[in-house]
């Protein structure tokens, strides 16, 4: 079962219980869908420009896109009309199909931990996703999962943003991250074939602290001066967080650890 | 003063009422719960009162201003941080671009849109100062064809960029694209695109990661042909490597 339907799932079950029964019928969701007026139609093309990848609603009592934003004509060869859920379900998986047996397990056990008051508060984002493109390519994508409200009586609706990140990730590599309510985390990487990390959360409190410094483009000698250790201590901490998230370069696990809400 | 984004400013105003504006920017107040989505932060602006409608995103993290000093003017505070820019690279840069749509008759009014990549912000109570991507965007038009509602983008690019280098691209109403670095300051030439139709092609191959050796063959060049290509390039946009050259130009819209 390719992966991303295998959470989606998970999330519905948990979603379900959670409201004891009380279903939201599609309708309800037709607030998102627009009633604008006839200046206004293109807005949603004009606005599609403002968003980096794919964007698409889901209604998770009937596991229905509601709503596509962005182009996903250029990044999976979809047309407009195309549901962006089926593609995960026909085509959609992984080189080493163990990967998404692990995952799925990995994050059953999270939403297990997850208390009730929290359940409709979860995000989830993995990177490294594969999914063919219609022209033969594979595109490496990142997931973001996150609950969309409108109105308190939609907690059934989930948005899911998937961005490409073929150039910035390395192929064999697969990372999840669950955060909720805002504070407690809890993560799994995979970065070869034996090897499975589970954390608290991806990067260290030394390492993020090290990340940002990277980002205001200071030298691995300079990091080493303000934090008082080595630059081979430094150059250390730089590869083992690119073999984590799997970033190609240093530019790339900035921009990931920037997708993912590691660092602001 | 940087004269050209002044001047665009000042004459923007559209036809619709206070009514049919509300109307018109209702899906952009829908937009609100989406704010995740957004990378960096954006604000929409009304061209009429010049003032905000709605904004995305954490200002105040990232401009290092205060989100109310925001809604009043925000384009003030674009023109601020120019002013503060290293050298006033731009504002040479600006108006050397101004003066050239003046000769080739091309009015201000023709602009859709502005990029500057590379604009200094000092964050407030720090040493640090910030490059910014920084995007003027129409998204609302009138039935007249004048801009409505403007988008202003701001993206953080520090780790992207090279420290000194500054460049701008305009997009007019007939498509034309114009694009100046600080490199062809001193040449005093305008290209019509930044890159070259080879150079856009090798882009191409390399955002579909394949590697060096394989665009090299498929385009029937040699691999050392290929890393100048990939240099010519970086050098253009200021970047530090292949992969913030990839990612800073999709995001200025060049692929």
């Amino acid at each position: 079962m390719p992966i991303t339907s295998k959470i989606l799932q998970l999330l519905i079950d948990d979603f379900t219980q959670g409201q004891l029964g009380s279903k939201k019928s599609v309708r309800q969701s037709s607030a998102i869908s627009t009633e604008e007026n006839d200046s206004l139609k293109d807005f949603y093309a004009e606005s599609e420009t403002l968003i980096d990848g794919v964007f698409f609603f889901v209604d998770l009592s009937s596991l229905q896109t509601l709503k596509v934003l962005g182009k996903p004509d250029k990044l999976l060869g979809l047309r407009k009309s195309y549901d962006p859920l089926s593609i995960f379900y026909s085509s959609g998986t992984i080189e080493q199909y163990h990967i998404p047996r692990k995952f799925a397990e990995w994050l059953k056990e999270c939403m297990d931990a997850i208390p009730l008051f929290y359940k409709d508060k979860i995000e989830l984002s993995i990177g490294g996703v594969k999914v063919q493109h219609t022209n033969g390519e594979w595109v490496t994508l990142h997931v973001h999962a996150f609950p969309y409200k409108i109105a308190k009586k939609q907690q059934n609706v989930i948005g899911v943003q998937l961005r490409d990140i073929t150039f910035l990730h390395q192929s064999t590599h697969v990372w999840g991250r669950v955060s909720y309510g805002g504070v407690v985390r809890q993560s799994f990487s995979w970065h070869s074939f034996q090897e499975i990390k589970k954390k608290a959360d991806l990067l260290s409190s030394r390492e993020k602290e090290i990340l940002e410094l990277i980002k205001a483009r200071k030298s691995n000698e300079e990091i080493g001066d303000v934090l008082f250790i080595s630059k081979h201590t430094v150059h250390q901490h730089r590869k083992n967080m690119m073999a984590r998230l799997g970033a190609v370069d240093t530019t790339a696990l900035i921009e990931l650890a920037r997708m993912s809400k590691l660092i602001d | 003063m940087p004269l050209l984004l002044v001047n665009y400013w000042n004459q923007l105003s559209h036809g619709f009422t206070e009514s049919q504006l509300d109307q018109a920017t209702e899906t952009i107040k829908k937009l609100n719960p989406l704010s995740s989505v957004f990378d960096g932060c954006f604000v929409f602006i009304d061209t009429k009162s010049k003032r905000s409608i709605m904004s995305f995103g954490n200002i105040e993290e990232i401009t290092g201003y205060p989100a109310l000093y925001f809604k009043t003017n925000p384009i003030e505070l674009v023109v601020k941080a120019i002013e503060k820019t290293v050298k006033r690279k731009i504002h040479t840069l600006l108006e050397n671009l101004l003066s050239h749509f003046f000769d080739s008759n091309n009015a201000i009014s023709r602009i859709q849109e502005i990029v500057m990549n590379g604009v200094n912000i000092s964050v407030k109570g720090t040493n640090l100062t910030r490059k910014m991507h920084v995007k003027l965007h129409p998204v609302l038009y009138d039935q007249e064809g004048n801009i409505a509602v403007i988008q202003l983008m701001f993206k953080e690019i520090t780790h992207l960029v090279n420290n000194e280098d500054i460049w701008c691209r305009l997009l007019s109403e007939d498509g034309l694209i114009m694009y100046n670095s600080t490199q062809e300051i001193r040449k005093k030439s305008l290209d019509s695109d930044i890159f070259t139709e080879r150079e856009m092609e090798v882009l191409r191959l390399l955002q579909l990661r394949k590697s060096n050796v394989y665009v090299a063959r498929r385009l029937g060049i040699s691999a050392n042909t290929l890393l100048q290509h990939q240099k010519n390039m970086m050098a253009k946009l200021g970047t530090v490597d292949r992969s913030s050259l990839l990612f800073l130009s999709r995001l200025s819209g060049i692929i």
